[in-house]
């Protein structure tokens, strides 16, 4: 089912009467400044830009209101969630949460138990992928990203092509400003900072990411370094400069799993992390952007207890629902689940990226069985979700404008406050009735407009 | 019950190496129980390292050797006396000590069939004690056969290796049994070098069991504990990075003796 709002309406009557043959002009900003996205397929190195539809999401006023207080709900009730996990763990304790889903899961780093992030704050960055319900009109939450999210450079640098393209729009329709992304990453910056420079700290040009993470080094005013600038001394962590002087590093937003961080602290033969960093950390004289061990908290097994953590941490009711979801680690569920596959997403927690996500409908009877026996087998391994027939979205494809299902990411920066940028990754499936969207599954994205009052 | 401990880590490189950065877990573990009384610790290169505490309450030393070196050293002498650990504020849950860790996953219906595992037993404690009599059972000591990341899934196949080896197995079997179960590194007297034991938590307290040499660790006897976590991954008691390009050996020659 196609969404639709006033606004569309007001969009699509200007865009018919603008030069479309300026529409390519995305695509020569897009290769001028680079704007790729890198993909390993077949152990073949495939740099790609990412597909740009020039057809926005449109988000109505109250709409964003009201996803923002969600969001900043969650990712409060998410960041006190870390802290208590690395503490006292009373979630355990009451009971809330399992502690098999906690201490089973490989993402929960009990080596740094009670070591305190500065300012308490842990998730930094969050980027919260969101579908819109065509059934209750809903926005649900699909995951939370909680350790490296991704791809805010690419609305954000689309967008000022897209005000140089097509100024008439920006001028007739009130599009709350995003370019405020940068300002934003700074001030978080700012407050957690134990004292010296920010760096944006890249695995390198070969990463997936790296157009983004030199993007987002310019406009947060932070240095672009790669580990080889980095050095540790007396529990201080210092950036080689040019001419021969250390300089006390404050703030690292790193661009690197957990997992490479640091070979003395976690895989010993990783090349790009920086040795005896943790040192510095548990020092407390860096903060880490985001904090190690968030990968507990967006686990897809620990998603299930999110809206329990918002009552137990917050005391409030959640404003934004999870897309329902059945756990086969509890009896009932397995037996709901077991029932139902045919009719159910199935999530295999130990994987990212959506190559382990089936859907139950299609698989065959013999198919069925065996996911049915591997549920029993190792229930805690899966999650099972009802499909979500979320909206479609206008999209171009080929010319024609057709209906395409559009996931959408959110970022919200945790510093002295929680803020939803009023921005966002909106990604289509590039298939007719193709329910996946990321962008390895080879989406494409578009622009996210918020409107302003 | 006082014991003297000293030991020398040496690290050898057969060429100069610079920018070392260390991580060290060679403390007396204070939450095991264990109070110092006197000691005196040298590490090369030492300037003022960070004395820090890991989840799992085990002390580091972080530090760093910039200067070319072909030699690393840890010194240590010390005056311990050891006494009955302070039953667990449990600030870490010990259920974190239940679910398998990457060295002592193995599939439970391989486990069982391989070993004939006591269905009938008095309570935990004798449970535990019969299974670390297993392990030296069905184990075969044998040094420089594994190497540090042998897993339990491994051992089934080929039941030989060392003290780390014997530990792992006898923490998946208590695992199994849903006692929980931690690593121990640290010194025992006899050893000369590093040891490792498992220690079983078992009506609020961790009894201590050495499968390598099938008995009890009590509170009087000699062993000194360094580092406790899942398995043998979560307390290595060296770990480094460096500049240059070389190989190096590792060395460490202890001595622990009650004292009179």
């Amino acid at each position: 089912m196609l969404e639709n709002n006033a606004t569309y309406n007001q969009f699509f009557d200007l865009f018919q009467q603008q030069d479309h043959s300026r529409l390519a002009g995305f695509d020569d900003f897009m290769q001028r400044q680079g704007v790729t996205f890198n993909l390993y397929k077949n152990d073949q190195f495939i740099e790609q830009t990412f597909p740009f539809d020039a057809i926005p999401r449109i988000i109505p006023t109250d709409e964003f209101a009201h996803l923002s207080r969600g969001l900043e709900q969650r990712v409060a009730a998410l960041n006190a969630f870390l802290n208590d996990i690395y503490s006292e763990q009373k979630i355990i304790k009451a009971g809330i949460i399992p502690p098999d889903f906690v201490f089973g899961s490989k993402a929960y780093l009990p080596a740094f138990h009670g070591c305190r992030a500065p300012q308490d704050v842990r998730t930094h960055i969050s980027g919260l992928d969101l579908v819109k319900d065509s059934a209750s009109n809903e926005w649900l939450i699909l995951e939370d990203n909680l350790r490296v999210p991704s791809g805010a450079s690419y609305p954000l640098s689309i967008r000022r092509a897209y005000r140089q393209l097509f100024p008439q729009l920006f001028e007739k329709m009130s599009i709350a400003p995003s370019d405020n992304y940068g300002q934003l990453l700074s001030s978080m910056y700012e407050h957690v900072n134990p004292g010296g420079i920010s760096v944006v700290l890249s695995p390198g040009r070969f990463n997936s990411a790296f157009y983004e993470h030199s993007y987002l080094a310019r406009i947060s005013d932070a240095r672009l370094v790669t580990n080889s600038d980095l050095f540790v001394d007396n529990n201080v962590l210092y950036l080689k400069s040019f001419n021969g002087k250390r300089i006390r590093v404050g703030v690292v937003y790193r661009r690197l799993d957990d997992d490479f961080l640091d070979p003395l602290n976690f895989h010993r033969d990783s090349m790009i992390g920086v040795p005896n960093l943790m040192s510095v950390y548990r020092a407390g004289n860096v903060a880490l952007l985001n904090a190690v061990g968030n990968g507990i908290a967006d686990d897809k097994g620990i998603y299930y207890f999110v809206p329990k953590m918002i009552r137990y941490y917050l005391g409030e009711e959640p404003i934004l629902s999870n897309a329902p979801t059945y756990l086969p680690w509890f009896d009932d569920d397995r037996e709901f689940v077991l029932e139902n596959l045919h009719k159910l997403v199935i999530k295999d927690v130990a994987e990212a990226g959506g190559y382990g996500v089936v859907f139950g409908s299609k698989l065959s009877q013999q198919q069925l069985s065996n996911l049915a026996a591997h549920i029993q087998a190792e229930p805690r391994r899966f999650i099972a979700q009802e499909l979500i027939e979320f909206y479609d979205i206008p999209t171009q494809v080929d010319g024609q404008i057709v209906p395409r299902k559009s996931d959408l990411r959110m970022y919200i920066l945790h510093g002295k406050d929680i803020t939803v940028w009023a921005g966002g990754l909106t990604r289509f499936a590039r298939e007719a009735g193709n329910y996946l969207v990321n962008s390895s599954q080879g989406g494409g994205f578009k622009d996210t407009w918020i409107m302003g009052a | 019950m006082i014991f003297n401990l000293s030991y020398q880590m040496t690290l050898a490189f057969n060429a100069p190496v610079r920018n070392h950065q260390f991580m060290l877990r060679l403390l007396p573990r204070l939450a095991s129980g264990i109070v110092v009384q006197s000691q005196q610790l040298m590490v090369t290169g030492e300037h003022d390292a960070g004395r820090f505490y890991d989840g799992f309450s085990n002390r580091l030393i972080c530090g760093q050797a910039i200067e070319a070196h072909r030699d690393f050293r840890v010194s240590y002498q010390a005056k311990l006396k050891r006494g009955t650990p302070a039953k667990q504020s449990s600030d870490m849950l010990t259920a974190v000590y239940l679910a398998p860790s990457k060295l002592t996953q193995c599939d439970a219906k391989r486990l069982s069939s391989w070993l004939e595992l006591p269905s009938i037993y008095e309570n935990s404690m004798t449970l535990a004690q019969a299974l670390s009599h297993l392990v030296y059972q069905r184990m075969t000591y044998s040094a420089g056969t594994t190497h540090t990341e042998h897993t339990v899934s491994e051992l089934i196949d080929n039941p030989v290796g060392v003290c780390q080896d014997y530990a792992h197995l006898l923490i998946a079997l208590l695992r199994y049994y849903l006692i929980p179960a931690r690593y121990v590194a640290g010194i025992a007297q006899g050893e000369g070098q590093s040891h490792a034991w498992v220690e079983a938590w078992i009506d609020g307290y961790w009894l201590g069991l050495d499968p390598t040499h099938d008995c009890l660790v009590h509170e009087d006897d000699p062993y000194i504990a360094f580092a406790v976590g899942r398995d043998f991954s979560d307390c290595p008691l060296n770990s480094g990075a460096f500049s240059g390009n070389a190989t190096h050996t590792l060395t460490i020659q202890a001595n622990l003796t009650p004292s009179s």
